[in-house]
């Protein structure tokens, strides 16, 4: 009998080592996962500075609001100038709480308010594959924000405003392509942050979520995305929808442009079956009557 | 003929063949530009919607042609500082070298197709098709503003 016992332990020990992957293929496939997060969700785009031929996620590329100009900050694995230094816990505080390894609060130019539905594991992955990336030491340039929203202290009273801190929940009424849909435009993709408008504080307003504003990001104005008829795509089915988001090709042959073609870029890296889920969640939102119009 | 005529017809003459050579860049013509583009662009739209509806390569062919010939329109439709009403922006004159290589990469990729479709190759031209396509962002990004009315 204990002949039995050993043996089937022994087994048990010998299969659980063999298929576990070794710590450098889990490694790998935290990275590759990483890579997919990334594209999803556009880091390079807020934190490369291409207008000036900047390496990659070394920083410096100017995002003018209606508050100021804001550089994005290196989040290069540089020890110095980037996030090189950072644990996984730092990375996912950034992330969930909008808050440095010091404790001070993020300005939510950086969309925290969006970032903080992903799960803990999106994050280490994420956090993975930009530490794989190379080390580039360029220092972070200040941000040109217009008085007084200047002050990080004040952030304490925004984010009790309207700052709603935690992760996705997914919502048990719809099937799981919503939910992974509601997950990828909200949590990664970051619809809302330009296709939202805001209110005097900066805050996006939630009666208006994606409906459009003339106050996007540098000047442009931001098309209403709702499923409105006349103000909005309600015109289009889903496989037009995935088609702006895999490459930017808009109904009438037109392509998209502005910050928008760098998003059609990326979502071209992500799977046609989660494209075809953002389609389904945005199609699924309350139409709003909003015409954009630039003054 | 009095010698001062003789001398003012030849001012005139001379004026209105100068005058026809240097372009014009009176108000009224650069609004008939401006339409013109606006009306170019229009049709490399209409040509890309109809390639993607496309299920044979002759059909991809004759699209990619419009796109060819709308492309070498292109070419010389920027005078300095042409804007007006249009969504061009400023930065096409101060890039024009890279604006410039922008628009060869459409036309590049539409030869491309042109070349593609003209066997039968459905898979190909759909191939050609796409890297068109891909060419589209590189102006609209950076050198085109946002649309005045949604």
């Amino acid at each position: 009998m204990t002949r039995f016992r050993i043996f089937f332990v022994s087994l048990f020990g010998a299969l659980a080592v063999t298929l576990t992957p070794p710590a450098s293929a889990q490694q790998t496939d935290a990275v590759k996962r990483g890579a997919y997060i990334f594209h999803a969700a556009g880091c390079a785009g807020c934190h490369t500075d291409t207008k000036n031929k900047g390496a990659l996620l070394a920083g410096g590329h100017a995002l003018k609001t209606p508050f100021g100009t804001y550089y994005g900050p290196n989040i290069t694995a540089d020890k110095t100038h980037g996030i090189g230094n950072w644990s996984d816990a730092d990375f996912i505080r950034a992330l969930r709480e909008g808050k440095s390894p010091d404790g001070d609060h993020y300005f939510p130019v950086f969309p925290y308010p969006s970032f903080t539905k992903m799960t803990d594991q999106d994050m280490r992955d994420l956090k993975a594959y930009i530490f794989s990336l190379p080390a580039v030491a360029t220092p972070n340039k200040p941000h040109d924000i217009n008085f007084p929203f200047g002050f990080r202290f004040s952030m304490i009273f925004w984010k009790i405003l309207f700052f709603d801190e935690g992760a996705y929940k997914a919502d048990p009424a719809q099937n799981a392509e919503w939910n992974r849909g509601a997950y990828l435009s909200n949590a990664l993709s970051h619809c809302g942050e330009c296709h939202t408008p805001r209110n005097f504080m900066g805050a996006l307003k939630s009666d208006m979520n994606m409906a459009g504003t003339p106050d996007g990001p540098d000047n442009g104005s931001v098309p209403n995305i709702t499923p409105d008829k006349d103000t909005g795509i309600g015109k289009w089915s889903h496989a037009e929808i995935m088609d702006v988001l895999d490459g930017g090709m808009m109904p009438d042959g037109d392509f998209v442009g502005g910050a928008m073609t760098e998003v059609s870029e990326n979502l071209a890296k992500i799977s046609k079956e989660d494209r075809k889920a953002i389609a389904v969640y945005i199609k699924s939102l309350p139409p709003i009557r909003n015409k954009v119009t630039k003054k | 003929m009095k010698r001062l005529t003789k001398y003012f017809l030849a001012l005139a003459g001379l004026t209105v063949v100068l005058g026809s050579a240097v372009p014009v860049h009176s108000a009224g013509h650069q609004m008939k530009l401006l339409k013109e583009r606006n009306q170019t662009m229009k049709a490399l739209g209409g040509a890309m919607k109809g390639l993607k509806g496309a299920s044979d390569t002759a059909t991809m062919k004759t699209h990619g042609m419009a796109i060819q010939a709308a492309g070498a329109k292109l070419e010389n439709m920027w005078p300095d500082g042409s804007i007006g009403d249009s969504r061009a922006k400023p930065e096409i004159w101060q890039n024009m070298g890279d604006f410039k290589a922008k628009l060869q990469a459409m036309n590049d990729a539409a030869a491309n197709l042109v070349k593609v479709s003209g066997g039968s190759d459905l898979g190909a031209a759909k191939k050609a098709f796409g890297a068109v396509g891909a060419t589209c962002g590189g102006c609209h990004k950076v050198y085109r503003g946002p649309k005045k009315e949604m």
